[in-house]
């Protein structure tokens, strides 16, 4: 099932164009990842995805639904982790999860099993009682994640979840997404921290300006950019060196020496860095350094764009 | 039931807030000891039967009501009201013009007129009540006489009756206390319109609006849970000050508690109502505030939160303290638990619920309009 599709979307702010023709298709399951820098429009197509947004043109359904043909069934299925942290200080945790989960129609022994579900789930069971108020940042991006799961929502939504914490907290918050992935929810998470994106989504779409620039699995994205690895060996003398044996390596396809700097450029899907040292060893040529330049979605984005996705 | 969950919420969360029960509690409770004390003197004198001074012609021709009106005289000097006689109605009128003497009854042969002072205070309102009881209880009279004459003699016994309603419904004397018991209940309540400001503000600042939004919450529950969970909080509040007044410091509430919370209630619903629509209009919750900060103290003024705008001696302020939504409140309140007298509550509810019907569907058209 196709959880979210969005045809030919834009969205106007006065003169700001926030998103300018957006097509997205979100199959069921998925750990759909939004990575763009700020202002590029995630939260724009987040809101509109929640229906807190009416558009200016385009169509969207979710859950196989026209937005606008049953927004009772498509809110009491979503849940949304906003990306400014939305709790009542001086309410404690519980009483949070609680009153949102109500609001999603839950009562009862039920809704008293959620929250605690809820609560338990982002490690914040200890702390049920206690006012928000008083809780350090990471604590409260965990309480804004379990106010948005205690309804058991088909879909999830988490807007930049991470910003400003702990990497522990940031740690609980990305092994919380993967399982409630493994639960069932289909997620869409959205970030300008690539190495996130990169360590949990299935699918990403990179943004810029309001629009869809590229999108696919990593590999696919940085496929898209370059389909080399580029390995740079420092060896104490070059003397020795026989770039044609180097060549016929398999995977390498070029070979350039600097000083006493080795660049290899290799194939991407080939690996071939065991059978280069040993190249080295068997020619007694000691070496000093080895790094690897493999292209993350930083060098996607920034070849796309031409500029840095954080600046 | 999600506007009872967001009622409850409504709730919680103003009772979590220390500052805004200090406001709402505390505050009213020492100011109504601070005056108390302060004008303790000025109330004793201020309020005593002895200060009703009625002028009367009696021209009635009938001595059966002639009689009758001796003794409702007599019963009403009984307990210190002044009387006196004059023989002319201009004589009698001005003295009330003048404002010398509260009331003055005029017997004619059609019945009874009463002329009161202009302003509507008290002492008028008491001879007001006590003429009304004198003429049903005449009309009776009147009808048995037709009938039966001989059975009148066992009823004609006006001046027990007239001490037994006085005796029952007046206190002798309003104290400061009993005064300001009440003046500073209306003006809290008043306040309670920043609850409603916040209420929609919080939403907007804690960006929590955008997450209840986001749920299959309808907008009129929405709003329908904050006006009743504001609304219930400041009518808690005004219980405890209640309470407090009548039962540490022994203030006089009279026999009739629940007309009391009627008008309290109204006038609840009057200012929540009128927050929750400044929340939706000022997009800003610290500017709303600042606004209502600025207009409850004339508001307050003018419907005598501080002192009876009546004991000022200006025609002005009378006049002008009629646009005081506090005026009509206070006065209906004063009058039901000191006179027993009923015919403001009307006027006092009115007053109220008009503006706050106005406030809820302006809020309902800039909420459907847009979030928060
Ligand atoms: N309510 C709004 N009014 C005016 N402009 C807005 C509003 N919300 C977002 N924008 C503009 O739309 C663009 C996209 O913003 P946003 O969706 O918040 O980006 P992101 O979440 O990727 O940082 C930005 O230029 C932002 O300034
Ligand atoms: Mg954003």
């Amino acid at each position: 099932m196709k959880i979210v599709k969005i045809e030919g979307l834009t969205k106007r702010f006065g003169d700001i164009i926030a998103l300018d023709n957006i097509n997205l298709e979100i199959e069921e399951g998925e750990i759909y990842g939004l990575l763009g820098p700020n202002g590029a429009g995630k939260t724009t197509a987040i809101n509109i995805i929640c229906g807190l947004l009416n558009i200016d043109k385009g169509k969207i359904y979710v859950f196989e639904k026209e937005i606008r043909e049953d927004p009772d069934f498509i809110k009491r299925n979503i849940g949304i982790v906003p990306q400014d942290i939305a709790i009542y200080g001086d309410l404690s945790a519980y009483e949070n999860v609680c009153f949102f989960a109500s609001l999603y129609g839950l009562k009862g022994k039920e809704l008293k099993e959620s929250v605690e579900m809820a609560l338990e789930f982002v490690g914040l069971i200890d702390k049920a009682k206690e006012m928000p108020n008083r809780f350090s940042g990471g604590m409260k991006r965990r309480l804004n994640v379990a106010c948005a799961i205690a309804h058991k929502p088909k879909l999830i939504i988490m807007d930049e979840p991470t910003v400003g914490i702990d990497p522990q907290s940031r740690n609980h918050i990305l092994e919380s997404v993967k399982k409630l992935n493994k639960m069932g929810s289909t997620i869409i998470y959205t970030s300008h921290y690539m190495e996130e994106v990169e360590a949990i989504c299935t699918k990403i779409s990179i943004m810029d300006h309001g629009k869809i620039i590229a999108e696919g699995t990593k590999e696919e994205l940085i496929s898209m950019v370059t389909d080399t690895n580029t390995t740079f060996i420092t060896v104490g003398s070059v003397v020795g060196i026989d770039e044609e044996k180097l060549k016929e390596i398999t995977g390498v396809k070029a070979v350039e020496i600097n000083e006493n700097v080795v660049k290899i450029i290799s194939s991407r899907d080939v690996c071939n860095l065991d059978k280069i040292i040993q190249y080295f060893t068997s020619k007694d040529i000691p070496i000093k350094n080895i790094k690897s330049e493999i292209p993350d979605l930083e060098t996607v984005f920034l070849t796309l764009t031409g500029r840095k996705l954080r600046d | 039931m999600r506007i009872l969950s967001i009622m409850t919420k409504e709730f919680k969360e103003n009772f979590a807030n220390k500052q805004v029960m200090l406001l709402m509690i505390l505050f009213p409770i020492v100011i109504i000891a601070i005056l108390g004390f302060a004008f303790s003197n000025n109330f004793n004198t201020n309020f005593k039967f002895q200060d009703i001074k009625v002028v009367y012609t009696d021209k009635s021709g009938n001595e059966g009501i002639s009689l009758g009106f001796k003794k409702f005289i007599k019963a009403g000097k009984k307990i210190g009201i002044e009387f006196k006689e004059v023989e002319k109605i201009d004589e009698g009128i001005n003295n009330i013009k003048n404002g010398k003497y509260s009331a003055y009854i005029l017997l004619n042969n059609e019945g009874i007129i009463l002329y009161k002072n202009e302003r509507n205070d008290l002492e008028a309102n008491i001879i007001e009540n006590m003429v009304s009881v004198f003429v049903d209880r005449y009309k009776t009279i009147d009808a048995i006489a037709k009938v039966n004459p001989l059975g009148l003699k066992n009823i004609t016994n006006i001046e027990r009756d007239f001490t037994k309603i006085v005796s029952l419904d007046r206190k002798k004397a309003l104290t400061s206390f009993d005064y300001y018991s009440v003046t500073m209940l209306t003006l809290i309540i008043l306040y309670g319109s920043i609850g409603g400001v916040f209420a929609i503000d919080d939403e907007r600042t804690r960006k929590t609006g955008m997450r209840i939004l986001a749920s299959p919450t309808k907008k009129y529950e929405i709003l329908t849970g904050k006006l009743l969970g504001t609304a219930f909080s400041v009518f808690i509040q005004s219980v405890i000050i209640f309470a407090f007044s009548k039962y540490i410091y022994g203030a006089y509430w009279g026999h009739d508690i629940i007309t009391v919370f009627l008008l309290i209630t109204s006038e609840i619903l009057f200012s929540v109502s009128i927050g929750i629509g400044l929340g939706f209009i000022i997009k800003n919750g610290r500017a709303a505030q600042g606004l209502v900060n600025a207009i409850i103290p004339f508001i307050a003024f003018l419907g005598g939160s501080y002192f009876p705008i009546s004991s000022m001696n200006s025609k002005l302020l009378i006049k002008l303290s009629n646009a005081s939504p506090i005026t009509w409140i206070n006065t209906a309140i004063f009058n039901v638990i000191l006179n027993n007298d009923y015919k403001y509550i009307l006027t006092a509810v009115l007053v109220n619920l008009i503006p706050a019907l106005f406030f809820i569907v302006l809020s309902a058209y800039l909420f459907k309009k847009e979030a928060f």
